[in-house]
This record gives structure tokens, sequence and C-alpha cells, in this order.
């Protein structure tokens, strides 16, 4: 019967089969350092699939509640949305997909069916993820993990205030119930020996992060009240009656720097300035981060180089800077200079460093892992591997510092060149081939695209949110997820011509508002990829069926209808309304005896697809399509009303009636949908059943 | 191109009343272009022919296959399993639908389509007749407009009284042909042999039984 779980193609599936196939790739994948199948899970919560949307961000995004919050999204810097009026919001999309889904219940143990088991040293997001991977490739995996719950450096480091905790643990414990060991509050060379786990393991991987802060050795620097970033926020993170001087100065620049900056405001500092040697425009945080805050009251001093920390009574009382007038030199190198003459000064309880971090490896002294002359573990950036043969490291304990997801990324990696090296026996290069993403969208596609306003996630006022730790930034709520997914383009996922059928004819070309078809040099229809918005209009009007249209391709459409044999079948836009959130199953649901087959736009619809529905014995077809002012896409003809009509006279043709389809418009809600969904069941119970069910066939 | 109409429903019902297995060709050329004879009509057709008779209650096997053009021989090889069938449905023009029944003599054949002009098609599903293939083109001496095939009346000297305002009498929606020519050629700057009188043309040529012969 009709119901959500009748639209059970996975996504992901289609996409892994597409991906393989395509030259490009969209924008957004192809900037995601791990390559996540964004088109897909947005496009599941736009047609209100959140569970499968999040088992779809999982797949490469293996922690969505924490990089829901946290990912930098490189994927929205691309998105060919920003030449329209704004990026979808992806990760906030990502986030909402988690929120949603957070009391689900995790999922089954994967089977250790290859009776190999590998231990991972360091449970933050580059361990996780390689557990992950491995864990569901059939590995058994144990973490070890020194502080009481995994989450490495978003769970120690990055403050409440932007990833509560509870969010973080949600994440991990996803990836515990696919069968993961997970060994707390365990130290390496202190509860376990390293060399111990390189023998009893059939592959170990070293993913320790950077967790100790550096400072700077100047006057100054040991007095009472300097102190390091990490364990500032450490306090912070689990220190409830966290406390710090009334003024503050953090001194670096670096997404760190604002964390404790910011942290510092909530822990009842009342001046905060942030120095840094970096000029405004070379300052390494995230642009945003220089926006909150300054919102809350944090005085930034760039081009400012520390120089003498003043003390008294063995406590700090004021810092003095010299003017930093350079960064980088010619060759690019981190080489600062200075102009001594000019100085700032500036009174404070506290210094915080929050320079730089390295990594703590007094666990693996003595031991046979090698490391160079400046303590670093020797490793191979291409096969991930360490000295020994069956230890990997990954992460930024050997990359150095990066984003969240960057280390995400390197994870996959070590999780492939783990699973090779325990298949073959050997390790090799892990080389990913860098997709090609489609190119920027032309001037005539983006005059013909329907503006549709990003959606901002709501901040606490700054006033309101430096008071406490509480979480700043808000979530989608349904309707706002559902919205803003539905702006997404699809990038690359639309219209491919079947070059032995085409026949030339110009349909394709006449009928599409984007100008994304042209007749090519070969005397066939091509499709110009950069123009295409996937709306399915061309492949539904092809006289040789000569076009497959990406996600929205027959055989899937196809399925949906076969889904039901009786009741009323609808057609429309995923976008559409005739569907009430279910709470039980995570996504939007009809109500018994609708079958709704969503399409990318109703656009899409075929004739041969009502009379499908038609023939599998359904009473009614009902098509809903938005009004042109309401459509995510420019039509000067509405066309599934156009075709709804020509079904109705064939209907009428073949003596079932084309009162059996009825064309519907869209609906701003659920209830208005059922309402009219209600008539036309009423104006049906008058026509009988379906001739084609009453009739015994000789 | 060549532009051909569905049949409706009913008719092709009838004509196939006798037959319980019948084959659906359609042709990727001509009237696949003019969305009447390809592969997406013969599907419709098809499954509304089903659907007919089953609301009938009487089932019907209808097989499916579109090939390029069923006016040449070597394409019409590529129609399979005609002989499964006791009857075939053709959806391509009039010469292709006795192409086809060349192609098996033994199988009774069935217009899908009524042939209809030689036409331009002017946008998406909007086609206009052109030609009547006289076989004497006089379009050097009427603008490259062509009075056999838009004038209501064919006339080699026009317009009639029936021109009204551009239009033709037979219909406000239909243009004069001959209003067509004269603006064109006023445009081109050939009002001058306008005035001259066409002479009669050899309909001989427009004639039934044509062929030709390219060979030697």
């Amino acid at each position: 019967m009709a119901s959500e779980a009748t639209n059970v193609n996975s996504q992901s599936e289609a996409f892994e089969t597409w991906i393989k196939d395509q030259p490009l790739k969209p924008p957004c994948a192809g900037a995601c350092p791990v390559n996540a199948d964004i088109q897909s899970f947005v496009s599941l919560v736009a047609q209100g699939r959140f569970k499968e949307s999040l088992e779809a961000v999982r797949e490469r995004c293996t922690l969505p509640g924490s990089l829901g919050r946290i990912c930098h999204h490189p994927c929205e810097g691309e998105c060919r949305r920003n030449d329209v009026e704004g990026a979808v919001n992806i990760r906030a999309i990502k986030r909402f997909a988690s929120d949603v889904c957070a009391d689900e219940p995790v999922s089954d143990a994967v089977p250790k069916t290859r009776g190999k088991k590998v231990a991972i040293i360091g449970g933050g997001v580059a361990g996780l993820t390689a557990a992950y991977d491995l864990a569901k490739d059939g590995f058994d995996v144990t973490i070890y993990e020194q502080n009481d719950a995994c989450g490495g450096a978003i769970y120690t480091g990055v403050p409440k205030y932007r990833l509560p905790k509870d969010v973080v643990a949600q994440d991990v414990a996803a990836i515990e119930s696919l069968g993961v060991t997970i060994k707390t509050n365990t130290a390496i060379g202190r509860d376990v020996a390293f060399d111990d786990l390189a023998k009893d393991y059939d592959a170990v991987l070293i993913a320790i992060g950077l967790t100790v802060s550096r400072g700077i050795p100047i006057p100054g620097h040991d007095a009472d009240g300097v102190l390091l970033a990490l364990p500032v926020l450490k306090e912070a993170n689990f220190n409830d009656n966290a406390a710090i001087g009334k003024r503050v100065v953090v001194i670096g620049g670096g997404n760190v720097a604002f964390d404790v900056a910011r942290s510092a405001k909530r822990m009842g500092a009342e001046e905060v300035s942030l120095c840094c040697l970096e000029c405004e425009d070379e300052i390494p945080a995230f642009s945003w981060e220089l926006v909150e805050a300054r919102e809350e009251g944090i005085i930034i001093n760039p081009s400012w180089g520390p120089r003498e920390i003043r003390v008294e009574d063995g406590k700090v009382s004021a810092i003095s800077f010299k003017r930093c007038s350079r960064v980088f030199d010619e060759k690019g190198m981190f080489n600062p200079a200075y102009d001594e003459n000019e100085i700032l000064g500036i009174e404070a309880d506290n210094v915080v460093f929050a320079i730089g971090q390295g990594a703590d490896m007094n666990g693996f002294t003595g031991t046979s892992l090698e490391v160079d002359e400046r303590g670093r573990i020797k490793w191979d950036a291409l096969t991930l591997k360490t000295n020994l043969p069956n230890v990997f490291a990954s992460g930024e304990v050997v990359t150095g510092p990066g984003s969240a997801v960057a280390a995400m990324r390197n994870a996959h990696h070590a999780a492939t060149a783990i699973e090779r090296f325990l298949t073959t026996g050997t390790a090799g290069a892990v080389v990913v081939p860098e997709p090609l993403a489609i190119g920027r969208l032309p001037r005539h596609t983006i005059d013909a695209i329907v503006r549709k306003e990003k959606n901002h996630v709501p901040m606490v006022d700054p006033a309101e949110r430096v008071k406490s730790f509480m979480e700043a930034e808000g979530g989608f709520d349904i309707d706002m997820a559902i919205y803003e997914a539905g702006r997404c383009m699809n990038c690359g996922r639309g219209a491919e011509i079947i070059a032995e059928k085409c026949a030339a004819c110009l349909t394709c070309v006449r009928v599409c508002p984007f100008g994304a078809p042209y007749i090519s040099e070969s005397r066939v229809a091509d499709f110009n990829w950069d123009s295409c918005q996937s709306c399915g209009i061309c492949a539904a009007e092809c006289p040789g069926m000569a076009i497959h249209v990406g996600f929205n391709d027959d055989t899937l459409i196809n399925e949906r209808i076969d889904a039901a044999t009786s009741g009323i079948t609808a057609f429309g836009c995923q976008l559409g309304k005739p569907e009430i959130y279910n709470p039980l199953s995570k996504a939007t649901s009809t109500p018994p005896g609708l079958n709704f087959v969503k399409l990318m736009c109703a656009s899409r619809l075929d004739m041969r697809h009502i009379l499908r529905a038609i023939e599998n014995g359904v009473d009614g077809v009902a098509v809903m399509a938005c009004p042109d002012d309401k459509c995510r896409y420019r039509k000067d003809v509405n066309w599934a009303e156009v075709r709804a009509n020509r079904v109705k006279r064939l209907l009428d043709e073949i003596g079932i009636g084309g009162e059996r389809v009825e064309f519907m418009g869209s609906f701003a809600t659920p209830e208005e949908a059922q309402q009219a969904i209600g008539a036309f069941k009423a104006k049906l119970a008058e026509l009988g059943p379906n001739p084609l069910n009453k009739v015994m066939v000789k | 191109m060549i532009v051909a109409e569905p049949k409706s429903l009913d008719e092709i019902k009838a004509m196939v009343d006798g037959y319980d297995r019948v084959l659906m060709v359609g042709c990727g050329t001509c009237v696949e272009v003019c969305l009447t004879g390809g592969e997406r009509s013969v599907n419709l057709t098809a499954t509304a022919l089903r659907l007919a008779r089953k609301v009938d209650g009487r089932d019907i096997e209808v097989g499916e296959q579109t090939v390029i053009r069923q006016c040449d021989f070597e394409y019409l090889d590529e129609v399979k399993d005609a002989d499964k069938y006791e009857a075939i449905v053709s959806l391509a023009c009039g010469v292709g639908i006795q192409g086809i029944a060349r192609k098996f003599p033994n199988t009774p054949i069935f217009p899908g389509v009524n042939t209809t002009f030689m036409g331009f098609n002017e946008e998406y599903g909007y086609y206009t007749e052109m030609c009547k293939g006289c076989g004497e083109c006089i379009l050097h001496l009427t603008g490259g407009v062509c009075p056999v095939a838009r004038c209501a009346k064919s006339l080699l000297n026009g317009p009639c009284g029936g021109t009204n305002n551009g239009k033709c009498e037979i219909g406000s929606d239909k243009d004069c042909g001959w209003v067509l020519i004269y603006n064109k050629m006023e445009q081109l700057g050939t009002l001058d042999k306008f005035k001259e009188i066409n002479a009669p043309k050899n309909y001989g040529k427009a004639g039934n039984i044509r062929s030709m012969d390219l060979r030697k």
C-alpha cells in the first residue's frame, strides 16, 4: 500500500552507480573534502525522508550532528545557487536530518565477517571515521580513547556553545552501535603498551590528534595567569563553574583562538581582546567567527606580535605587543617582521596562548614506532603507513592542523589503506581521483531560474548568548528544512540523451526553459550540464523516449507507481504537501489509500505514468502541480496540467473515463490537500471502481 | 517533413477487432518529429488499445517496436517477430505503412495515423502545410511562398476576391497565400515581376503513379 515505505530506492546507491559513469561531479560534492553525496541527502530531506537522509549523510560524513554544526561547509561556497540568490544551506539541512532523528534507535551491529582485528588509538574525528568505515567493512574494531568519552577535539576542545556534548555523544553512539568496541580512559603507554597493540592486532591506526597547546617563551610567559588554549577550553567544557579573569587577552588568530576568546566571555571575562600577527584579511579563522566574535564584544587586534608579559607579584598584569608588519616573506614562508617602534599595551588578568598545537607522543616513547628529528611520526601520506608494517596513522597528528572534515577525509583514506592491507597483505597508495566539478551557471540559465531566498538558521542574540554556554545557533524546523532542501538544483543530475534513439526533432530544445538542450555536431540532441536543472519536462515530451533523467528516471518512478493497485495515486512535486510528518518513521507519509509519487517537478509527469497507474488498477489519479508563481522551475506551460488533460481525453476514448484523472494544483497545507483528496475520493466512489478491475478478461 | 495525425482510438480498435495479437510499429523519422508516430506514440497508443480492450472484457497482446524509417526495406529488417502477431498497426506515414505491408505480405496491415501533408515545424507541436508535391516548382516566381500549397484555391495568379485584410476567406486564422507572396516580393524589390502572369502549370506532373530513377 501507499506509504513512504514505497520509496525505498536508495538514492545513495543510485548515486554510486551514477557517479562511476560521470565525468563531472556536482560542485558541492566536489568541494566537500569527503565528497559527501550532498544532493542525495538534501533531496531526501526535500522529500520528507529524513531517516534515509541521515543515513546518506553518515555514509561519508560519519558524525552528522557534530559536523552539521561545526563543518566549515566548503560545499556551500561552491553551490551554484550562489550565482542566483545564495547557496543552499547544506550544513543546516545536515544538522536537521541528525536532530530530527536524535531519538532514533541506533543501528544494528555489522557482523564481523573479516576475521581481522583493528586497534584505533584515539577516538577523535579521524579515529571514529576510520572505525565507522572498517566496522562497516566487517572488521573487529577497538578504539582506545584516553578521555572519558570519544570525540577528541570536538569533545574536549570545541566549546559547547558551538557543539553541545550530547550531540557528540549521539554521533559516537551511532558508530559504537555498528559493533565498535570503545575503551575510554585508556591511555597508550599508561594503560596499554603500544607495542602490545601492534602485536595483538592485525592492524593499528594512530589517530591521536594534536592535544598539546604551545606557548611562546616571551618574557613573563611562565607567570601566574598565563594560560594555554586547550586547557582553557577543556575547563570551559567540563567545569560548570569555570571562571577566568575580568580582562583576558588571547594570542592567536585561528579558530581555536576565537573559541578561547568567545569562551572567556562566557566564563565571565568582561574585556576580551584577541591579538594576532595576521592583518585583518589574513586572519586564518573562518570569516563568520570574526563576525560572531565582534557581535559578542570581543576586540580583535590584527597585526600585533606578542612582546612581553608584565608581571606584578608573580601574576600577569599586562601584555605588550609590537606591530607586525608582515607575516609571510616573499617566498610565502612564515617569517614575521616587526616594527618595534609601534607598541600596544593591554592590561590583563589572563593571557592565553592559542597559537598552535602539537602531538602528545609520550605514549610512544621507547616503542618500535619511529619518529623524525622533530618528534613527528614517520609517515607516508600516500599509503598512510608508519615504519611498522601493520601500523597506520591518520588525522591531524600526521597532517597537521586542519578542519574536522579534512581529518575525516584523511581517515576515510586510512580505512581504505587498512582494508587493502588486511585483504591483500600489502599496503598501497590510496589515490582518490579529484572529480571535475560542473562549470558555473550560464547567464541565460541564471535568468531563467526562479528566485528562492535562502533560509538562514536563527542565532541567539549576542547579548543573550554570551551569558552562558547554551548553543548559539538554532536549527531548522521541518518546513524550513524542506523549503531549503527544495532550493537544490540537482546540478548535473538531469537529462542525458540516449543518442541512438534521438531523431534530432528539437522537441527538447523547444520545451526546455533553461536552454540546456542543443543539437550537437553529431546531429543528435545533447545537454549542457551547466544549464540543466533536472526538471524533466523534456523527458516527458521526447517523442523518441530518448531522454533519461538522472534521479527521476522512469525505472524509479514506475516502481513508485507500481506500489499501488487500488485507491488513488497522486503525482506531484516532491515539495508538494499532501503528506503529514510521521514522527515514528522520521519521514512524511500519506494517509492510507493515497500513493503519492514524488517527482522532481510535476512537469516530469509523463502521460505514460498516469496510464500505468490506471492500468495497475487504481480508481483515480490526482495530479498536483504548483502554480506558476510557486514552482521552483520557471515554466511557460503548466505541463502537468497539459498532460493530465491529454490523458483525460484518452481515457474517455478508452472507455475508462477522463474524470478519473483530476488536476488539482498544489496546496498550502496537508489539510487542504486532504480535503481535495477527500472530495476526489467521494467523486470516485460515485463513479464506482476502475472498470479494469470490474471486468473479467476472457 | 511528412506530417500525420493520430487516428482515433475507436477507429484503431475497430480495425483490429478481429485480432488478439497485434504488433504496433512506429517510425523514427518524420512522424516521430511531428509527435505522432515515434516510440512514445507507439507506447501510448498500444497501452490505450490494451486498456480499451480490457474494458470490453477481451485481452489483446500489443507488441511495440519503432524503427528508424519504415520507407526503407533495410530498416524494416529490424522489425522482429512479426510472425508472432496476427496483424500489424503501423504509425508511419502512408509511405511507411505500405512499406511494412510489402515487407510482410501475408500479414494484415492497419494504419494507426492519417497522413496529412508535407509541412514546416513552426514550433513545438505546431505544423503548417508548405508543399503539395506538384512536380513543377515555381517558388522562384513567387517570392519563396508556394501558391499551390498556401492558397486555398492553388491559384497561380492571385489573390482572388476572397482575400480579406491579409487573411483567406476560408478562415480568419489562415493567411492569404497571395498576400504573403506580395509582401515578400515587395520586400525583395521584385514587385514588377508580380504583375507578370504565371503560365498554367503542367498538372500532369502532379499525377499519380509517379516514380524517379536516378540509377543511370
